[in-house]
């Protein structure tokens, strides 16, 4: 077999291993479509606008939002549970929600159909143990300039709400739907803090990359799939202790105002 | 309408023109998507990425080169920080990876003549395995990968070169078996 044929061979073989599937064009439109179309301009902090309490407001709005998200995704039967509050993280306390259970008549939203699940808060492992936040990082947010910090504080808050909010059993297509983009949203943001002066923090970068790992496996839920994705998610969420990290750096980006 | 007006149609917020660049060009980004991640979702996932990103620096673009050019240069770049990305996942979580990923246990020749000749393609260094991919699986010619990589028309030559010589070693390996 000469050159000319063994590159055919591989051509061949690598080309039928390869061979795309029919491209899901509508689908991958409507999400470019969001992305691209509907999305509302930012308003950046200006400095001299900026005071001391837009930072932790900003993290307590994307907080509500977030638990607003989880109740919204959130079955018939829904057991919330929330970190005692004599521990939580300072910065975390401002959108905790009292605990609280729905009884199983209450009636599901509209636009969704009632679903068989638990979805359950990922209550860290060690949030309650009183940590403390690492002044090496709060000494480097606090160089940061305010709208860094604010971009910073929102994309954690709104990271905990989605983690927290993570279902611990198969969601329906429609909650699966609404995580994943969310998800989506929030690990671009994730590279683009990645390569921003925020990512230059060992601390904030080693959260930063296993956010990034948690998020794009989040991004990828799809309620075809097998229920293993997600005892996985929720397998690396506690073995990496990624979401008490979440905390600590809410905490440590809060104390810098 | 020519591409230039569909353009500047989406530049002031049009999203019927940017579906009718999105549907030109859609296909063909997917396909090197997925010819170059071997992953559904990846390649999906890619492929949004890529025109959400394109959409995002439309008014950058100044047309000096075509617009699926552009379009396929932004998707060689999103693909390839996708794939470096879940190498660090794969290193780092390789619980979650490969759970699901573990082969059904089938030896037959053609069976292991792929999967050797993916690995080795997938151990290429990044350069050789996209100019590869472009040229002998999506059918890109030199030129084409030239102007899309920003290389010389002859170093693209060179990587394809580079990159069959080494599958050709994998492959007589397996056929010497």
């Amino acid at each position: 077999m000469d050159e000319t044929e063994l590159n055919e061979t591989i051509r061949r073989t690598l080309a039928e291993s390869r061979r795309p599937p029919e491209p899901p064009l509508d689908e991958m439109w409507a999400n470019i479509e969001q992305r691209a179309f509907d999305t509302v301009p930012v308003v950046r902090i200006r400095p001299w606008q900026a005071s001391r309490w837009h930072v932790p407001a900003i993290a307590a709005a994307a907080l509500c939002i977030g638990v607003g998200l989880g109740r919204y995704v959130a079955p018939q039967r829904v057991v919330v549970r929330t970190v005692a509050a004599t521990s939580v993280p300072a910065a975390t306390k401002v959108a905790s929600v009292p605990p609280r259970t729905v009884p199983d008549s209450s009636p599901a939203p509209a636009a969704l159909p009632p679903v068989a699940h638990t979805y359950a808060v990922n209550t860290p492992s060690h949030a309650t143990q009183g940590r403390q936040p690492d002044a090496a990082t709060i000494r480097f947010v606090s160089q940061l300039d305010v709208g860094a910090r604010g971009d910073m504080a929102r994309y954690l808050a709104q990271t905990a709400a989605l983690l927290a909010a993570l279902p611990s059993g198969h969601g329906t297509a429609a909650s699966d739907s609404v995580i994943a983009v969310h998800a989506g949203e929030l690990l671009t943001q994730t590279h683009l803090l990645l390569d921003s002066q925020a990512g230059s923090d060992p601390t904030l970068h080693r959260l930063l990359e296993d956010l990034e790992l948690v998020l794009a496996q989040v991004a990828r839920l799809r309620a075809t799939r097998g229920g293993t994705d997600l005892q996985l998610i929720h397998q690396a969420l506690t073995t990496h202790d990624v979401l008490p990290r979440v905390y600590d750096a809410t905490v440590e980006v809060g104390a810098t105002d | 309408v020519s591409e230039a007006h569909l353009i500047a149609r989406v530049l002031a917020g049009d999203r019927i023109a940017g579906r009718e660049l999105y549907d030109a060009h859609a296909p063909r980004v997917y396909r090197l998507a997925f010819r170059m991640t071997r992953d559904e979702e990846l390649a999906r996932e890619c492929t949004q990425d890529a025109f959400v990103t394109a959409f995002a620096k439309l008014s950058g673009f100044r047309q000096e080169s075509a617009l699926g050019t552009w379009l396929h240069r932004i998707t060689v770049s999103t693909v390839l920080q996708a794939l470096r990305s879940r190498k660090r996942h794969a290193a780092r979580f390789v619980e979650m990876e490969f759970a699901a990923a573990i082969p059904a246990d089938d030896a037959s020749g053609d069976v292991e003549l792929t999967a050797r000749l993916e690995r080795a393609l997938e151990e290429l260094p990044e350069m050789y395995r996209v100019a590869f991919v472009m040229h002998d699986l999506e059918g890109y010619t030199h030129a084409a990968i030239a102007e899309t990589l920003a290389i010389p028309e002859g170093t693209s030559k060179t990587r394809v070169a580079s990159a069959r010589a080494r599958l050709r070693e994998v492959l007589a390996a397996v056929r010497d078996r």
